[in-house]
């Protein structure tokens, strides 16, 4: 009988300490970044569905209760805000914040929803930026869940590498940018921010789970870079950005066993054709000169030669020459991808390619990969993570040799 | 016992769900792999990458024909003296436009635009005959152009001038002998050394208009008055609502001159040679 006793109280001791910890451990709070959200040369709106308070010289107001949407019209000699019952005047030297006062309130603006403050100043155009202020990690919410999917479960292990990848190049940003208006853009110039709508529970997670955690190399955040699909070979950064040039940035085959680590991207092996009349287009657009169409007095034979001059360690293509009619050009980088612009408009993923001509007038350029293949690949992360790898494999052991990471709040 | 097994149970049942990671994250996740260090040992063969390692300096070379223009095709036209009804003549090329697309809307006659003596100018049809001319003239004038006048000058008749003479009544021409050896052409030159009268249709050319009248009668009675006064074919065609009396068919201007010198000379002073 004193057997079972103990065994229960065993049971019970180990229940006691099995009893999750709901209570939220008090967290270091994350700095706030600086998002433009735009530079508008026109009258707008934003919609407050919160009480936001504006902070003027003389008193503060506060917005959001009645009135919820106030318009904003840069002028000649500094802009102007105003609703339906008031009309602040400011001058260019003026920067104003609209101050959230509610943790779960958000403002509409240009049809996305946004959590934190909003900043508005003036440019040196004349236009007004937009800024909106919030939270890193809130920011990181809705930036992982645009730039990677989240809708498969297998993918989490490869959104909490996003994460960390997106948080380490915020905090560099706001490192670098610290002196002027704004931290981020909310575009491809710097990482998409899609607001609160785009944000989606598993990437939420992936962010919360990694809260405060960044990637770095030589006691310094490590320069992080992300692409779609390798191809199967990685590039180094210096052949694409000759100022970056780190050791765990170089050309290497991207496998993950016998296989290659982003194989079942749809852009793994692509292949586009360009006719000579649609080459002929391209010149036209560019050089203002078609070929095709000049009027001849005799039969002359028309030449389009492309060749590869120079390929990176990777096997990119780093620089070609394109002769057409009486035109040679030198195209670098990514001149190359714009420049070879198929019909409906997309140019071509990446540089990893080679050309061929397969009659007379049909050029054919197969290819692998899409992007600048600098970092981690987005595809191979996901195959990475569906296949039971960590986060920190793919960053530490498959991507960023050589990093480490580290919690920095 | 039982309880005992129960309780042990439970509690294993309740330290499954306890798992604080599956609370957290709300995601159940079972790894096929664990975490491992992954070394490559050989590089994963690939014809694509290989075949721009083995060939990294591609190139391509596409060519095409241009062709120089065909030359533009000859005038399906000739050009004739004859006569056209002139609407407009201005210095405003805008307006020229204007007449010639109101003008083109109201007639099924050619329209031409001519630019000429720095004047733009509207002229209707391509009339070898004046009375053709006229008879636009007057259509036009109902119509509302009242400054419209006939204008003599060269007209574009089809290259085939068959259907410029394809009204004239003419005799079938007789069937070239069987045994003769001689080709088409040198069978029209022995014709017309003969017998100008007896020319094949399609090489009548030039005949002489004497006389345009509204009255049938008249015209039979001229036809029949020329052939006794000149000796010479004579005959009247209907022509809208005019008879035209017509004597001669030739060939060759000169021949056709000859004659018209003739009746000109001889109380038709108005006569003229029409194509």
């Amino acid at each position: 009988m004193s057997k079972l006793n103990i065994l229960i109280l065993t049971i019970f001791i180990l229940l006691v300490g099995c009893i999750p910890q709901i209570k939220e451990a008090a967290l270091t709070p994350a700095p706030e970044i600086r998002v433009l959200l735009d530079s508008i040369s026109k009258k707008d709106s934003i919609i407050f569905n919160s009480v936001y308070a504006l902070k003027a010289e003389e008193a503060n107001y506060e917005f959001g209760k009645n009135n919820r949407r106030i318009y904003i019209e840069p002028l000649e000699s500094g802009y102007r805000i105003f609703n339906e019952n008031r009309i602040f005047k400011f001058t260019k030297d003026d920067n104003i914040s609209f101050k959230c006062k509610d943790d779960d309130g958000f403002f509409n603006f240009q049809g996305k929803r946004y959590k934190g403050d909003i900043l508005i100043s003036l440019t040196a155009k004349k236009d007004l930026d937009l800024i909106n202020r919030l939270d890193l990690e809130n920011y990181l919410e809705s930036v992982v869940p645009v730039e990677m999917p989240s809708q498969k479960s297998g993918y989490y292990e490869a959104l909490k590498a996003q994460a960390i990848c997106a948080r380490t190049y915020a905090i560099k940003k706001m490192d670098e940018r610290k002196d002027q208006p704004f931290d981020v853009y909310d575009d491809h110039r710097d990482q998409v921010y899609g607001g609160l709508k785009s944000q989606t529970t598993l990437a939420s997670n992936a962010v919360k789970e990694t809260r405060g955690d960044v990637m770095m190399y030589d006691n310094k955040l490590a320069d992080v870079f992300y692409h779609s699909t390798s191809g199967g070979m990685l590039e180094s950064a210096e052949n694409v950005w000759p100022n970056y040039n780190q050791p765990y940035l170089k050309s290497k085959q991207d496998a993950i066993g016998r296989k290659f680590a982003d194989e079942n991207s749809p852009y793994f092996r692509w292949s586009d054709t360009l006719s000579i009349d649609e080459l002929d287009a391209i010149f036209n657009k560019q050089f203002n000169k078609s070929f095709l169409n000049k009027i001849v007095q005799d039969t002359t034979e028309l030449v389009f030669e492309a060749k590869v001059l120079k390929r990176t360690s990777s096997g990119r293509v780093a620089e070609m020459q394109v002769s057409f009619g009486d035109t040679t050009i030198n195209l670098q980088g990514y001149e190359i991808r714009n420049f070879f612009t198929v019909p409906q408009g997309r140019s071509l993923p990446s540089t990893l390619f080679t050309i061929k001509a397969s009659s007379d007038s049909l050029l054919v350029i197969n290819g692998g990969g899409f992007g600048h293949g600098v970092g981690m690949s987005q595809f191979g992360a996901m195959n990475m993570s569906e296949k039971g790898f960590k986060y920190y494999d793919i960053l530490v052991n498959k991507y960023f040799i050589g990093t480490y990471l580290k919690k920095v709040y | 016992m039982i309880l005992k097994y129960l309780l042990l149970c439970i509690s294993g049942l309740l330290l499954f769900y306890c798992n604080p990671k599956t609370i957290l994250t709300g995601v159940t996740h079972t790894s096929d792999v664990d975490s491992v260090l992954f070394y490559q040992q050989n590089p994963v063969a690939d014809p694509f990458l290989d075949g721009i390692q083995s060939n990294p300096g591609n190139s391509a070379r596409l060519t095409t024909l241009l062709l120089p223009p065909p030359p533009p095709p000859p005038p399906d036209y000739r050009e004739i003296e004859g006569f056209r009804v002139q609407l407009f003549a201005g210095t405003d090329s805008t307006s020229a436009l204007t007449v010639q697309n109101k003008v083109n809307n109201d007639i099924d006659d050619p329209v031409y635009l001519i630019h000429e003596g720095g004047l733009f100018k509207i002229q209707v049809g391509d009339y070898p005959y004046r009375i053709d001319a006229d008879n636009m003239k007057l259509t036009l004038n109902t119509r509302g152009y009242d400054g419209a006048w006939v204008a003599k000058r060269k007209i574009h008749v089809p290259r085939d001038s068959s259907s410029v003479d394809s009204s004239i009544a003419v005799t079938p021409s007789p069937p070239p002998p069987p045994d003769s050896e001689q080709t088409p052409q040198q069978d029209i030159v022995s014709n017309h050394t003969t017998d100008s009268t007896s020319v094949q249709t399609s090489e009548i050319k030039f005949k002489i208009q004497v006389i345009a009248t509204s009255d049938e009668l008249k015209a039979q009675q001229m036809e029949l008055d020329l052939e006794k006064q000149f000796a010479v074919d004579a005959y009247y065609k209907k022509a809208g609502d005019v008879y035209k009396v017509f004597i001669g068919q030739f060939q060759s201007r000169p021949d056709a001159e000859v004659l018209l010198k003739q009746v000109r000379e001889n109380g038709f002073p108005d006569a003229w040679l029409v194509y």
